[in-house]
């Protein structure tokens, strides 16, 4: 079975800087991949290649074994949708009104919104907590719910792979936890998700796996076992981390540790 | 019910439109003008000719004129707003408005006597003129640089506009004796309209609103931008370009016949977007309406208050306009909002 989604070999940058440098990649159906990797590692420009947005210097990206840029751009918005990095909306729209906002892929210009998207909108809603919100306008809600509030119109988009630029950037931890929650019920329905992640825990958390970005190239690629390791972590970011576990559970708890208390963690052993 | 109470406004300001003047006709008399024969005939007071020339030949069709011309430019200004996220955006920031008054003060300078695309030579250089400097600005910002296409649209515009006003300027400076000329028509206004000037602009004015109106879901999305758009489905480059020449033919149509008259296409859409919320499905019926009302009741103020003389009109929508505008800015400060 072909891949839901695979770069093979892609270059791409801006302006003739290259950023990302001869990235393979798959992503297969049903799984939450994390991209993680320090800031200009490349994990915008990777999720602006998958959405169709950025269009590869070199190599290819295709989908269910498709060039996507053969694939009209609409037509790729019924598959495949995004949530950029803190997503702003001009006007005070209701949650209702954004979430509506993604069944227009389905529709077009004119075709009156049925009972279906009506269906879909509220499945959203719910799966991301907002029924009760749904009337108010984005500008009055938190961070986090107005985040959830552009997470739910991606998910009524009714797509086979949502990609999430940092969903979790700028909130609080609960409201981290709501929105990653609420992508890992998604990903329950065997749709997939591509999310670019900083805080490494979450990803050991909620990831299926992890794609480990390093100066445009993938360094290491695999579960969050294998990809979360002191060595590859400590090299790529360049800072000591601590790993440790969750107690009783398979799950791994990373910790950056600043130069000054790795020196007296050391002292302490000695 | 909101939509009702419009319409409601619409009408009543155009028949005091229909009464006011430096002469005053009553609620009957302005009805028996208006009324086809046939009603007359039904025990209805007829009215004398004069009465019916100055009610339906001079004041309905400069106020019909009026109001299409008003829910013209607050249509366009809604839509380069929604297009440019911008709540400053108006119908001229493209360079409609600077193209048309370097047309009309060319044609009115240099004398020409060319008719075209049925307007007389006036509105006809300044609509040439409006349609040019929009198609230049965007052969402009679509040509090079790595900017996204709307922000060099924004500067081009900008830039376009200054050059091509100081044009203008100069062609008003070494001109002296079509000074007063120039400068009223800058101003913008109704005197002298007729029924003519509304039938020559229609055809550009009525596919125009159309167009905007089968734009608003587009509009809606691209609220979060255009990369967003894009992912969501919406074809860019497409809507842009229809956005752009739906909203710059509507405008330089009403530019061509009443002037520059600014304000209207800046305030009508944050007024209805206040009352009506930001989907622009239900905000540009309403921003029609309520621009088509603002110009009627402008006009009305520029032909009455310092009667026999006639008020620039855009005089007046800015001295009305400009405090409405800094009341919403200071009660409503979300509601105005724009993103960046």
């Amino acid at each position: 079975m072909t891949p839901l989604l695979q770069l093979r070999d892609v270059d791409a940058g801006y302006s003739g800087t290259k950023v990302i440098d001869g990235v393979s990649l798959t992503v297969r159906r049903g799984e939450i991949l994390a991209l993680i990797g320090p800031n200009g590692a490349g994990k915008s420009t990777l999720s602006k290649l998958i959405c169709r947005i950025k269009k590869p210097f070199a190599g290819i990206v295709e989908l269910d074994g498709h060039d996507v840029w053969r694939i009209r751009a609409k037509e790729y918005a019924r598959k495949v949708a995004y949530v950029r990095q803190s997503e702003k909306i001009a006007w005070p729209f209701t949650v209702e009104q954004v979430v509506f906002m993604g069944r227009f892929v389905h529709r077009g210009w004119l075709v009156p919104y049925t009972s279906e998207d009506r269906e879909k909108v509220d499945a959203a809603l719910e799966l991301t907590g907002l029924m009760h919100l749904r009337k108010r306008t984005l500008d009055t809600l938190s961070g986090g719910e107005a985040q959830r509030a552009v997470l739910a119109r991606s998910i009524a988009q009714d797509p086979s792979l949502l990609v999430l630029d940092e969903p979790v950037a700028h909130l609080d931890i609960k409201h981290q936890l709501e929105v990653l929650d609420s992508v890992r019920s998604f990903a329950a329905d065997g749709l997939s998700v591509v999310v670019c992640l900083h805080d490494l825990t979450l990803t050991a958390l909620y990831a299926d796996r992890v794609a480990l970005l390093h100066g445009g190239k993938v360094q290491l690629d695999g579960s969050p076992e294998k990809v979360l390791n002191k060595e590859d972590l400590e090299y790529v970011y360049g800072t000591p981390v601590q790993i440790d576990q969750f107690p009783g559970i398979n799950r791994l708890k990373i910790t950056a540790v600043p130069e000054w208390v790795d020196k007296k963690l050391l002292e302490k052993q000695q | 019910m909101k939509y009702l109470l419009l319409l409601l406004l619409l009408f009543a300001s155009l028949l005091l439109s229909l009464g006011a003047g430096s002469v005053r006709f009553t609620v009957r008399e302005i009805l028996s003008a208006i009324s086809p024969d046939f009603l007359l005939a039904q025990g209805a007071t007829a009215v004398s000719n004069t009465t019916r020339i100055i009610i339906v030949d001079l004041r309905l069709s400069r106020s019909v004129l009026a109001a299409v011309v008003g829910a013209a430019l607050a249509l366009s200004g809604a839509a380069f707003q929604g297009l440019f996220r911008n709540p400053l955006a108006d119908p001229f920031v493209i360079g409609a408005s600077s193209g048309a008054a370097l047309g009309a003060a060319l044609a009115i300078a240099l004398r020409v006597v060319v008719p075209v695309a049925g307007f007389s030579t006036v509105p006809a250089a300044a609509f040439a003129g409006s349609v040019l400097s929009v198609l230049l600005v965007y052969a402009l910002s679509t040509a090079g640089t790595g900017r996204p296409p709307t922000v060099s649209l924004l500067l081009a515009g900008t830039a376009l506009s200054s050059l091509l006003s100081s044009v203008v300027s100069f062609i008003m400076a070494v001109r002296d004796s079509d000074l007063h000329q120039i400068f009223f028509w800058l101003l913008g206004g109704f005197g002298g309209s007729n029924w003519q000037h509304l039938v020559s602009i229609l055809p550009y004015v009525i596919p125009g609103i159309f167009m905007l109106f089968l734009l608003a879901r587009p509009l809606d999305i691209l609220a979060f931008g255009e990369d967003s758009a894009q992912t969501m489905g919406v074809g860019i480059g497409l809507t842009r370009a229809l956005a752009i020449a739906a909203a710059s033919l509507t405008t330089a149509a009403a530019v061509a016949v009443s002037g520059i008259i600014g304000f209207v296409g800046l305030l009508a859409p944050h007024a209805a977007r206040l009352v009506f919320g930001p989907s622009h499905r239900v905000l540009m019926p309403a921003a029609a309406l309520i621009g088509a009302a603002l110009l009627v009741l402008a006009d009305i103020l520029a032909r009455t208050v310092l009667s026999p003389v006639e008020l620039p009109v855009g005089v007046l929508t800015s001295i009305l306009g400009a405090p409405f505008f800094l009341f919403l800015l200071r009660s409503k400060r979300g509601v105005l909002g724009g993103g960046s």
